[in-house]
């Protein structure tokens, strides 16, 4: 029972990417261990908070949650350019 | 010799001089010339009959004597100047420098003619007083009445003397309605009809008014009142006065300032306030618009500093700019070459933080200040490492000579190890030469420095209190897990936070490289930031000004509507990026008079850019009380729920977005800002009581009853609520990735002594388990002005010496100072304050 959640923003290709991954995977795993997936855009205020609560502060984000623990967390490392941070939630 | 008889007129009476030898002769125009000039300055001012004061002119009487001589076919005046003279002596001798009336004047110049022989122009004299006497009592009706009698033959006119107005320019002037009009006119482009008439009605309420002494700034508020009446509003305003009333002044030379809690009291203080208060209202009224400045009134914003208009609010440096073209300023009486020594290097860091105080609202920062003077500190023994750290912290918190009398407001970013963006960089040394090595060579001393700088922090002053500036930051960074001593390092800082409380912890997680300037504002560096790091004198950074937002009243306003809510946060926040805009347009204004303006310091350019780096400046948007705002809008405070501390992140995350969103659209780096609000939470409280009674009254904390409240410091959770430490910065840590400016949690330790161990373990979970971006300790003190020792905890009597003479110490917001020094609202907040063990 895995709760996904893709931090991210529209504007970002990793986040996209990140996405499609997490779908690709959950079509392996199947129904009945993923029960839903979110992307939560890091862009809306609704979204930036959760990310803050969650204490998330790069995108892509993929956190993975069974029931109230959270399982596993991947965070995007990569080298930001000025234009990454500027299109990121938070910088 | 025969005398000499000199006819004063050919009525016959003469008046003589005896000059038996030539030498007297001399002697005596001598002594008349030093009787002149001691009468003219004996009285200045002359009480008229209706009790009006005038200037007194000695030539007044002299014409008086002259026109009753002349009516009698008289002809020469220097008799009557002699005449008028022997006039003042004899009032003075009368009289002594108390104010003659024109009465007592009259009567000498009858005697003084009658004692000179002088006897038809002493007729002609008494027979004008008679008939000026008689006129007096028929009622002056319009000011032509008194024209009219202007060029009477006889006597001193009162008319020429009317009305004498008090100018700002320390003296005594005439009545001069022209002055009014052309004022109009000129300040406020009143046409001049209107002027005219404006002018008019004023000359004829002051005739009709018992005012005895009249002052420029009162006929300029009955100009403006008029000038209302008339309908010219916005004249009015142009035409404003400002100053402050008598009451305040007092108050201000006599009292403590509580608005700030490092001003000092002492006249240079004294002095800031008072121009303080004249800035503030040419602020409001001239560089801000009416709705800007009105909302500021009204307390939806807070316009931080109004009392440093014409400057931009913080600035932070590194010491490489001074490294490199020594201490070299506009204006300045004399110029020093890049430093040679270390003490020299230090004098001109000190020297210069000075001069910028002069020219920024708030802090001084200064970036890794022991990395940058390491290149100056190979081979100094462990005594002389120490002095250099004793001169340092001493030099800025002994600078009680400065701006205002106040300790420049300083920063002093501190590295264990040499941060990736300084690595590679070319260290500067002696002279301003490149020393052809890289700072990453350095890192030894720039660790022996950092080191004995914390070994003074633990120490305090001489008393053993702790130093309340320059406040040690230092940073950690994932590089500093790596460096060698970090451990040892940790801990002795950890030991001064325990015992002192001075240590910052800011936390530079990531690999992004992170600065952090003044005013705690840190940002992480972008490529152009990174290029900059390689020549790091180029690193200047500005906050421009700071705006705060009252949260509170957001939510008390929008009773539970969310889209009313954000629509109100909207308008507020609009405003501040109004206000943003239009001081920025201000110290532009400024700055671009260069050299001749008064920020001609910041105009420098020594590497090709302006000292103040515009392009790089950055807008504060400061936020305060979102607890209230929380618990006004949803009934429940921050810590109270999960849904309100949402909540609170929603708000947060919304104005982020939003300021994200008004620098792309002006080109502008708008940043939140958690908001030092010393004044403003114990305002904004205050205005909020008084315009939402219960509403408010249900939110704000502190202490009703005795008018003592404030509001939550920006986005901390309630600060007397018994919440565990870490969980307090955990939870608030979870607000710092939104917050660019000043992002910071206290943990308030009062009397515990915590063990240095436990400190550096709270530190490192802090780093690793939480998103907070820094945080400090701050235990409390009583320092005993009787027996000169600091006792932990606060008391009201010393626990050596039972003295009542002791002053609390502790952080007020970001920094430590006397608490006797603080306003209502930060009193009734520390007494709030949860303390704990850790
Ligand atoms: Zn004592």
């Amino acid at each position: 029972m895995i709760k996904v959640s893709v931090f991210g923003n529209k504007e970002c290709d990793a986040c996209k990417a990140a996405m499609e991954k997490i779908v690709h995977f959950s079509e392996r795993w199947g129904k009945a261990e993923v029960t839903s997936i979110d992307f939560v855009d890091m862009e809306t205020p609704d979204g930036l908070a959760e990310g803050a609560y969650r204490d998330v502060y790069d995108i892509p984000t993929v956190i993975l949650e069974d029931g109230e623990d959270e399982v596993a967390r991947w965070i995007k490392k990569k080298e930001s350019t000025d234009e990454d941070i500027r299109n990121k939630g938070i910088c | 010799m025969e005398p000499v008889k000199t006819p004063l007129s050919d009525d016959g009476v003469d008046t003589t001089a005896t000059n038996d030898i030539d030498t007297l002769t001399s002697n005596s125009d001598d002594v008349q010339r030093l009787h002149r000039k001691l009468a003219s300055r004996m009285f200045q001012l002359v009480r008229k009959r209706d009790g009006q004061i005038v200037k007194f002119d000695r030539e007044n009487i002299t014409t008086a004597i002259f026109k009753a001589a002349q009516s009698v076919g008289g002809t020469r005046r220097e008799i009557a100047e002699q005449l008028a003279d022997d006039v003042v002596l004899n009032l003075f001798a009368d009289r002594g420098s108390t104010l003659p009336t024109v009465e007592e004047i009259q009567d000498i110049i009858e005697k003084v003619l009658i004692e000179n022989g002088h006897a038809k122009t002493a007729k002609a004299f008494i027979l004008y007083r008679h008939e000026r006497s008689k006129r007096r009592g028929a009622p002056k009706t319009r000011p032509e009445v008194d024209a009219a009698t202007k060029d009477r033959p006889l006597g001193i006119d009162p008319t020429e003397l009317a009305l004498f107005v008090r100018t700002s320019g320390d003296e005594i002037a005439q009545w001069d309605k022209q002055k009014m009009v052309q004022a109009m006119v000129r300040e406020a482009g009143v046409p001049e009809a209107i002027a005219k008439t404006v002018s008019d009605e004023v000359e004829e309420t002051v005739l009709h008014s018992n005012v005895r002494v009249l002052t420029v700034s009162l006929i300029r508020e009955m100009v403006n009142a008029k000038l209302i009446e008339h309908g010219f509003e916005d004249a009015r305003k142009k035409h404003a006065r400002l100053g402050v009333p008598l009451y305040d002044a007092e108050r201000i030379i006599t009292r403590r300032n509580r608005e700030n809690a490092n001003i000092p009291h002492n006249p240079e203080a004294t002095s800031m306030t008072l121009a303080e208060s004249i800035n503030k209202q040419y602020g409001l009224l001239r560089v801000f618009s009416e709705d800007v400045s009105d909302a500021h009134a009204r307390g939806d914003i807070h316009l931080h500093d109004l009392g440093f208009i014409n400057r931009p609010y913080c600035s932070g440096q590194s010491l490489e700019y001074v490294k490199k073209f020594g201490l070299n300023l506009p204006n300045a009486l004399s110029i020093a070459k890049p430093a040679r020594y270390p003490e020299t290097l230090l004098a001109h860091m000190v020297k210069f933080s000075a001069a910028l105080q002069g020219h920024f609202a708030g802090a001084i920062g200064w970036d890794a200040v022991n990395i940058f003077f390491s290149p100056f500190l190979v081979g100094l023994s462990e005594r002389e490492m120490k002095q250099m750290a004793q001169m340092l912290v001493f030099e800025y918190s002994q600078q009680s000579v400065a701006r205002g009398g106040q300790a420049i407001f300083s920063d002093i970013n501190i590295y264990w190890e040499v941060p990736k963006h300084f690595e590679t960089v070319e260290a500067i040394g002696p002279g301003g030469e490149a020393t052809g090595k890289t700072y990453s060579e350095y890192q030894k001393e720039a660790q022996r420095f950092a080191w004995a700088l914390f070994d003074v922090y633990k120490e305090g002053d001489g008393t053993g209190r702790p130093f309340f500036f320059p406040k040690p930051l230092v940073h950690i960074t994932e590089k500093f897990f790596s460096t060698p001593g970090h451990d040892d390092f940790l801990n002795h800082i950890s030991d001064v936070a325990a015992e002192k409380g001075n240590t910052y912890f800011v936390f530079d997680r990531g690999e992004t490289a992170k600065i952090s300037e003044c005013c705690r504002l840190s940002f992480k560096l972008e490529k152009s930031d990174l290029e900059d790091a390689k020549r790091p004198w180029r690193m200047r950074y500005s906050a421009l000004q700071n705006v705060t937002l009252n949260l509170p009243r957001a939510g008390i306003l929008a009773a539970g509507d969310d889209k009313k809510l954000f629509s109100i946060l909207d308008d507020f926040f609009d405003l501040a990026i109004k206000a943003h805009i239009q001081k920025k347009n201000f110290i532009m204004s400024l700055l671009n008079l260069k050299d001749s303006g008064p920020l001609a310091l910041l105009t420098m350019e020594k590497d090709g850019e302006p000292y103040l780096r515009m392009k790089r400046a950055t807008y504060l948007i400061g936020i305060l009380g979102l607890n209230e705002l929380v618990q006004a809008y949803r009934g429940e405070q921050l810590h109270e729920t999960d849904d309100a501390f949402k909540f609170g992140l929603k708000v947060v995350a919304y104005l982020n977005l939003k300021a994200k969103e008004a620098s792309r659209k002006y080109g502008l780096r708008f940043v939140l800002e958690q908001t030092p609000a010393e004044s403003a939470a114990f305002r904004l409280s205050r205005l909020d009581l008084d315009r939402y009674g219960k509403k408010a009254e249900a939110i704000v904390k502190g202490d009703l009853s005795k008018h003592k409240t404030y509001y939550t410091n920006s986005t901390f959770l309630n600060v007397s609520e018994p919440i565990n430490p870490i969980e307090r910065v955990r939870l608030e840590g979870k607000y710092h990735d939104l917050i660019e400016a000043g992002a910071l949690s206290h943990v308030w330790i009062a009397d515990s002594r915590p063990s240095s161990d436990s400190i550096a373990n709270f530190v490192l979970k802090t780093f690793k388990h939480t998103r907070n971006a820094q945080i400090a300790f701050s235990p409390e003190f009583t320092s005993c002005n009787a027996c000169d020792k600091v006792a932990r905890g606060l008391s009201q009597t010393c626990p050596f010496c039972g003295s009542m003479d002791v002053d609390g110490i502790t952080r007020v917001t970001g920094y430590f100072s006397k608490i006797s020094g603080w306003n209502d609202g930060k009193r009734a907040e520390l007494a709030d304050r949860f303390r704990s063990d850790i």
